[in-house]
């Protein structure tokens, strides 16, 4: 039986059996890990509170056959200031459900881990949700490998000028000589593009306090989303929910 | 191992249930066929006259034999004040304490935005539409204390607010016989926020 410890945010927590909890860790060390919380169902169980999602916390497994077991659980935070927030919640799960479907388990990321732990921070405090929603889907996408090419044509590497329009498919900007090349590209602004690439590149808390126009912030949405399609082929089931919220709350997301 | 056919069959069906593993279902299933016979009946009678009788209360959702059931029939219960629970079980729990005297509503679950459950998976159009006629005062909030059932809270507290009914949630604390020092840092922080004055 080999212990090892894990600093981790709980990205997922799903009943399992009777009294147990299947979490989806993703972790400094390893990435993205699953492990089984036993008992964490019972009011008295010590595991209970580090088995809730957007726990961050350090955590003892130990290795089994079939999947791991979580022994200890020592809580770092439980950014209760997004889960007691209706519209923060909402965020939140559609974050973690985002990173757990463009990651790969026991596959650790660059700089993914202290990312996300950035990412709940300032989601905790507040502030333009919108765009820290945008920061977050682009901050993800460009540690996975699909950073998006906003600086120069992606298909001929030629200036972009006017009328430049975006590729999902092919994973940035096309000049108006390429638009053809992608029959589902879209018109973006050159303002739009640049504000994609401030928002890459400005560490997370300072990069939402940008003043985006709501023409812009329409475009820098389509841009995610249609970058977030492509790769996964599928929409997130917390993005109904979501939607709903954003309904309900009359918040522009 | 070699079981007759039909032996198997009961195994089989008696590890569907929860909890059940495969030599607890064969314990179970070794003694009903050593039950007496009469036993045996009843045990098959029970299972059918429960799935037959009881079903949802189509006001309140929960487990009942008549609609309406008879808690949301009964002229002694407070008609201003309605609990909201995820499961029938919660109502069990509840009625128990002795110390509540008003309605129910029972969602039948909570909403999980990433396992894809909605307010519209839930029985919640129902809950907003008791609320519509000026009777109710209070919603209880009581889902579970976990992600599920605090999401699920924030947003039924959302729907109801605008209607001008008071809502409120349980108290988090500690477990009646616990020691404070096994207490998580979570549970402590809520137990102390919702502290009282002596
Ligand atoms: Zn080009
Ligand atoms: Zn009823």
């Amino acid at each position: 039986m080999a212990l090892y410890n894990l600093e981790a945010v709980v990205i997922r927590s799903r009943n399992l059996g009777e009294a147990d909890r299947l979490l989806t860790l993703y972790s400094y060390q390893r990435g993205k890990v699953r492990a089984v919380a036993r008992g964490a169902r019972r009011p008295r169980n010590r595991l209970r509170a580090g088995a809730e999602p957007f726990t961050h916390g350090d955590y003892l497994l130990f290795s089994n056959k079939g999947l791991d077991n979580i022994s200890q659980c020592e809580i770092i935070g439980s950014f209760r200031a997004i889960r007691e927030d209706l519209i923060k919640t909402a965020i939140g799960a559609y974050i973690l459900e985002l990173l757990d479907a463009l990651t790969e388990e026991e596959e650790p990321v660059g700089d993914l881990f202290p990312f996300l732990l950035a990412v709940l921070e300032t989601l905790s405090r507040g502030g333009d949700l919108e765009l820290i929603l945008r920061s977050v889907e682009v901050g993800f996408l460009a540690r996975l490998g699909y950073k998006p090419e906003l600086g120069q044509c992606v298909n001929c590497r030629g200036v972009l000028k006017d009328a430049v329009r975006f590729s999902a498919a092919q994973g940035g900007a096309l000049c108006f000589g390429c638009s053809r090349t992608d029959s589902d590209a879209f018109a973006v602004s050159a303002g739009s593009l640049a504000a994609l690439d401030y928002l890459l590149n400005t560490p997370f808390d300072q990069a939402t306090k940008l003043r985006v126009s709501a023409t812009m912030r329409t475009q820098l949405k389509d841009i995610t989303a249609s970058l977030i399609r492509s790769r996964l082929g599928q929409d997130l089931k917390s993005a109904s929910f979501l939607a709903l919220v954003k309904e309900t709350t009359g918040t522009s997301l | 191992m070699y079981y007759p056919e039909p032996m198997g069959r009961l195994i089989a069906q008696l590890r569907k249930l929860p909890g059940i593993g495969p030599r607890t279902a064969q314990r179970l299933a070794f003694h009903i066929l050593d039950i007496p016979d009469q036993e045996a009946k009843q045990l098959i009678e029970a299972i059918a006259t429960a799935r037959d009788e009881v079903s949802h209360c189509s006001i309140c959702g929960n487990l009942a034999t008549e609609d309406p059931c008879n808690l949301c029939s009964s002229p002694g219960r407070d008609r201003s004040l309605i609990c909201v629970l995820q499961d029938p079980r919660a109502v069990v729990a509840m009625e128990r304490t002795h110390e509540y005297k008003g309605l129910y509503h029972v969602l039948g679950g909570a909403i999980s935005p990433m396992e894809g459950i909605g307010p519209d998976e839930l029985r919640v159009k129902e809950l907003i539409q008791r609320l519509q006629d000026g009777t109710v005062k209070e919603v209880v909030l009581a889902t579970d204390l976990n992600a599920e059932g605090e999401v699920t809270a924030t947003y039924l507290a959302r729907l109801i607010k605008p209607l001008g009914i008071k809502t409120t949630r349980l108290a988090h604390g500690l477990p009646v016989g616990g020691d404070l020092e096994y207490a998580d840092q979570v549970t402590l922080a809520k137990a102390f926020e919702g502290r009282r004055e002596l």
